[in-house]
């Protein structure tokens, strides 16, 4: 015997038409996005990222080792395994960004009323073809799944014994009869819940496109945000990048060119032609609207007489800025030409001198001029300790590369009036 | 000569210089270096990979000052 008890609703509706199209009941708009570069792991294990018990033998033995406050303070910050710390990040091409997605019911539409929700969503972004970006990963990898309860289900066995015995009997003249019985019963009874498991967050991704999609249930509206992380990447370029030591002594004056060491260090830039203002993607929602025709009156909504409509709406988004994704280096040149200061090494042919800040650009320039205007180097080679030779358009520097109409200076290497 | 010239990020610059006509579309090349080119006139478009990351395919002009 099955008997359904506390039923809190196995109904969805009274009764439901549809879906109909109608793409102005919902809107979605997407803002507060946080864009980080990429951000290489620090290196090597610290204090943090032992388990707990390991955390406070740690902590003793710190305290032991160092009694001081302020010598036991910074023992806790400090990074054990590091290997080979970098100092700059190599790789300018990725980034990370939070994505907040705002969807907003229509509540002035006509066919709305108090009851209503949005029962299923599906928010798309996506990459056109051409483009140079791609996502490369997000948070969302796991599925979310809500459940509740429609009602609780009991099952009754009951089993009924009986047993009987008789027994007659005649010796000579008695005679008789013996009889027995006995009646036993054993009853289980077992409670089940049943319940519903709806998708509370789902997402897909690709190269091109990320997809959220969520699924209402019963006086649950999906209005409202959400929010994700994701990484993305541009196509990488090689640059190199130089990095000047040695243009001081310790008391600030200029060194010989021979003290002068230069390294090449490659970076990964983003791969793109010209420089594009904003890169937009493009941003579709899908949703099925509740809509309470009759019924809206009472909170449950096993009562009510439902409309459900479908709709989309598409719009174009800003992703990225020049100002967000273009990496700020300088160059020494003129502001007319193209041509740039370079170095050479072992008679092979130059590469443009690239700094990765203004400060180091305007150093190796302040040294350069100094040493040209004052005849120390002009119209000499200039060869550093690493046997780079300093040179401009394949000659040597001369006084009048620092004065004139259009003398060289610093100037940032990627210009954004270079646009299409 | 004939001159191999890339752009990147609105800078131009020429990666190799020969003789001859050596430029064919996939061939590999070093992108660091910078040679200096004047007056040229337009020859054909290629994609080239650079020796630094050469899982990229990137555009690329040969141009040319024998006219």
């Amino acid at each position: 015997m099955i008997v359904i008890t506390a039923c809190t609703s196995l109904r969805r509706y009274r009764s439901a038409e549809g879906p109909v199209i109608n793409n102005d009941l919902a809107s979605v708009g997407l803002f507060g996005i946080k864009l980080s570069p990429s951000a290489p792991a620090l290196p090597g294990k610290s204090l943090w990222d032992l388990s707990a018990e390991s955390q406070s033998q740690f902590i003793r033995i710190l305290n032991n080792r160092f009694p001081g406050n302020s010598q036991f303070f910074n023992s806790l910050n400090m990074r054990y395994m590091t290997g080979e710390e970098k100092l700059f990040t190599d790789d300018y091409t990725g980034s990370d960004m939070r994505l907040v997605f705002s969807v907003v019911r229509n509540r002035e539409a006509k066919v709305a009323s108090p009851a209503d929700r949005l029962e299923y969503l599906k928010i798309t972004l996506t990459i056109p073809d051409d483009s140079v970006l791609k996502f490369t990963g997000w948070n969302n990898y796991s599925t979310e799944y809500g459940t509740i309860d429609i009602g609780n289900v009991s099952f009754t066995r009951s089993i009924d014994l009986s047993a009987a015995a008789s027994l007659s009997f005649k010796n000579g003249g008695a005679a008789g009869d013996i009889s027995s019985g006995g009646a036993a019963s054993s009853s289980r009874k077992e409670d089940q819940k049943v319940g519903f498991r709806y998708l509370k967050l789902n997402g897909m991704i690709s190269n091109r496109s990320i997809s959220l999609e969520e699924e209402g249930t019963r006086e649950i509206d999906l209005t409202g945000n959400i929010s994700t992380y994701i990484s993305l990447a541009f196509k990488r370029f090689p640059l190199t990048i130089a990095v000047f030591a040695g243009l001081k002594d310790s008391l600030g004056r200029s060194n010989e060119a021979s003290d002068i060491l230069a390294d090449y260090r490659i970076v990964a830039v983003p791969l793109m032609k010209s420089i594009i203002d904003t890169i937009y993607g493009d941003m579709e929602m899908e949703y099925i609207y509740r809509n309470v025709k009759k019924g809206s009156v009472t909170f449950p909504e096993w009562d009510d007489k439902v409309v459900f409509y479908k709709g989309k709406v598409r719009s174009k988004v800003p992703l990225f800025t020049s100002w967000d994704y273009l990496p700020s280096f300088y160059c020494i040149g003129r502001d007319e030409g193209s041509t740039l200061l370079s170095s050479s090494r072992s008679g092979n042919q130059g590469n443009d001198l690239v700094f990765r800040s203004y400060r180091e650009a305007q150093d190796l320039y302040d040294w350069l001029r100094d040493q040209v205007v004052t005849g120390k180097y002009s119209g000499k080679q200039i060869r550093l300790a690493t046997s780079d030779i300093i040179s401009y358009s394949g000659r040597v520097l001369s006084v009048s590369d620092f004065s004139g109409n259009n003398p060289l200076r610093v100037k940032e290497y990627f210009r954004r009036e270079q646009k299409q | 000569m004939y001159y191999l010239v890339i752009k990147n990020l609105g800078v131009e610059k020429c990666i190799d210089i020969r003789n001859e006509d050596y430029y064919t579309s996939t061939r590999i090349v070093n992108c660091q270096r910078s040679f200096d080119f004047g007056q040229v006139s337009f020859v054909r478009n290629i994609k080239i990979r650079c020796i630094e990351s050469p899982e990229t395919l990137i555009e690329a002009v040969v141009y040319t000052d024998d006219m």
